[in-house]
């Protein structure tokens, strides 16, 4: 009883633990400036592991999320000048929902396990974004229009806020009380057993993947509003921010058991963390150890737990 | 009549997949072929010796990779743990000799491994968040210590074990060959190798039958630690240098080239040989698209479809192995 609460909310523990020594340790951290600045980092991060938290949840991963987001920034650098702002993002949601659907396709009709499939689509997804830019930056120094998906607000809430928020309230609804989220933790659980009993395991499936490409676009788009540059080598490493976001939040690797509102707490410690070693000064790869340390500690108290209540029974 | 028809086609589907466990061989020698019927310069011995050069480089680690993936885990450190390692050597190796240097960072690395396995084995952390983990660690720690700065060692007693050759074999291969020979002899004749494999087939099973898998698995991970040190020295040795920033996306070419050699990622099935035939064919087709001057962002998407059409084989072989047996038990059911 205990063990499952404290399973489900210690991130949320470990998050408060944190907030508290960084604004201890720099004040700074709690203004409203910089809260509205680490909300906005955490955004991008946290939109893409609420898809991803539906492909562990599946029982898979997606691993070219990284490329999918370097290819978001490409077409929104290549295209905005030329077509405008919202063709430009629709443009994006199309392609973004097209490469998850040949991941999907991929996985279900080769029978390839999805590691493998989204690694080597990974590779193809970049070079793809590489030869469409052929290597160079797409710049939007002159489109400022793409400025409000950071800058804009919708009624004084910053529309990554804004944006984040719907994201998850709606992943949640899906998750919990749709025959799709059902189907997922199915599938997660037990995919042999899913597929004996009719359910559609492989549309599910491709679902899944279509799911994560889109909500990487949409991190894509906050991205692009951020650095203004459309470019073919960005994004590397961010599937793995994505992945330790949904992990840290308390989703199981084994599949079956996700947990929403833990990925987007994990992706605002993640943010945190970041911006409170940054606001000490120290540079980027120090984020890097804590994140790995805090990864370790959080995941050896839980196995030490579980080990402590093995010995006593 | 038709359904016989039928099932002799997929029979003999069948027997050309298998021959898949030789199956990246015949790849690579058919591909050998095809570059040396379109370019002279694939007629040169000189070309081969070079692209074994290269292979060794990845297929170092990807022995111990090997292992790492017949027992069902998984490292993502290794390219973390290669530049903390490169960094080491060469900032050692000027006071320590080579012997000393390499053994230093052969201990090192087993060091790193082990750290990993503690935290797999022991910790029961599962493989993927551990490793994912130490991914960051390694990396940030090589950043910490050199403050970003590449350092470097360029005397030629050194720099010679990545660029020289040894009686017209390039040197690394030498280290490649040995290690693949050890990789070999340990999976297939020892009793070490037998739990490997028994354990990649069934942890319950393994357990039940005596076989201490919670060591196993962390001397699983020691070795592919160990077999990265070695890796590290070789490329860091052929770069005089190294820095925090190298070989990112390392694991990823290490874990494709077992795979690729059509070790299961499933565990329990593998072979040191097919992984050593994968790292020399990716090593080719670099080669092969540099030579025919493919786009740079062009080879990204070939290696990728080249990844994605090998991975295929198995779904469909396995599909159609199990159209066959359907058909069978339906035809004795009838």
């Amino acid at each position: 009883m205990w063990s499952r609460i404290w399973e489900r909310y210690f991130i949320y523990a470990v998050a408060a633990v944190t907030l508290g020594v960084f604004a201890i340790l720099t004040p700074n951290i709690l203004s409203g400036a910089n809260i509205v600045n680490v909300l906005t980092n955490a955004a991008m991060v946290a939109i893409a592991a609420a898809g991803m938290t539906f492909a562990i949840t599946g029982g898979g991963f997606d691993l070219s999320i990284g490329s999918t987001l370097a290819i978001t920034t490409c077409i929104l650098g290549k295209l905005i000048p030329s077509v405008g702002l919202w063709a430009a993002f629709a443009a994006a949601l199309a392609v973004g929902a097209v490469l998850g659907a040949v991941n999907g396709i991929i996985i279900t009709k080769f029978r390839i396990q999805t590691f493998v499939a989204t690694l080597s689509t990974m590779v193809i997804y970049r070079g793809l974004a590489l030869i469409y830019t052929q290597g160079h930056d797409a710049t939007l120094y002159e489109y400022l229009s793409i400025k409000v998906f950071t800058g804009g607000d919708i009624l004084g809430v910053p529309v990554p806020i804004v944006l984040t928020a719907a994201v998850f309230l709606a992943a949640f609804a899906v998750y919990r009380w749709t025959p799709f989220g059902v189907r997922v933790r199915s599938i997660g659980s037990n995919i042999a057993a899913s597929r004996i009993s009719g359910l559609p395991v492989d549309r599910t499936l491709i679902g899944i993947f279509v799911l994560t490409s889109v909500t990487t676009v949409l991190s894509g788009t906050i991205l692009t509003s951020q650095i203004l540059v459309g470019n073919g080598r960005v994004g590397q490493g961010f599937e793995l921010e994505a992945i330790t976001a949904t992990i840290l939040g308390g989703t199981s690797l084994s599949g079956g058991r996700g947990n929403i509102w833990g990925t987007l707490v994990a992706a605002l410690l993640l943010t945190i963390i970041a911006n409170g070693l940054n606001l000490l000064g120290l540079p980027d790869q120090y984020q890097r150890l804590a994140k790995g340390l805090i990864f370790i500690v959080a995941l050896s108290l839980d196995s030490v737990g579980r080990l402590i209540r093995e010995r006593r029974a | 009549m038709r359904r016989r028809g039928t099932g002799t086609f997929g029979a003999t589907a069948l027997a050309l997949f298998n021959a898949r466990e030789r199956g990246i061989l015949f790849a690579l020698l058919i591909f050998w072929g095809i570059c040396a019927a379109a370019n002279p310069m694939f007629r040169e011995i000189s070309t081969y010796l070079s692209i074994l050069r290269e292979s060794s480089f990845v297929g170092v680690a990807a022995i111990g990779m090997t292992f790492c993936i017949i027992t069902g885990d998984f490292d993502l450190s290794v390219g973390s743990m290669l530049s903390l390692l490169g960094i080491a050597i060469v900032a050692i190796v000027g006071k320590t000799g080579l012997l000393g240097g390499i053994l230093a960072v052969v201990v090192m690395g087993a060091a790193c491994g082990m750290l990993n396995g503690l935290l797999v084995s022991r910790l029961r952390i599962p493989a993927f968040i551990a490793t994912l983990a130490m991914y960051f660690i390694y990396r940030a720690v090589a950043y910490i210590v050199t403050k970003g700065e590449p350092v470097q060692f360029q005397e030629p007693w050194f720099t010679e074990i990545g660029n020289g050759s040894l009686a017209g074999i390039p040197t690394p291969c030498l280290f490649f060959i040995v290690l693949a020979a050890v990789g070999t002899y340990l999976l297939r004749r020892t009793p070490f190798g037998r739990n490997v494999l028994a354990v990649g087939n069934s942890v319950r099973a393994s357990e039940i039958s005596g076989i201490r898998v919670a060591r196993l698995r962390m001397l699983v991970f020691t070795m592919v630690g160990a077999f990265t040190g070695i890796a590290a020295l070789l490329i860091s040795s052929r770069m005089w240098s190294a820095n925090s920033g190298m070989k990112t996306g390392y694991e990823f070419d290490v874990i494709a080239a077992v795979v690729l050699g059509g070790t299961s990622l499933a565990g329990g099935k593998g072979s040191v040989a097919n992984t050593v035939v994968a790292s020399i064919f990716f090593a080719s087709l670099n080669t092969a698209m540099n030579m025919f001057h493919v786009d740079s962002y062009m080879q990204r998407v070939v290696i990728g479809v080249v990844l994605l059409i090998a991975f295929s084989l198995t779904g469909i072989r396995s599909f159609v192995a199990e159209r066959l047996r359907l058909r069978r038990e339906r035809a004795s059911a009838g």
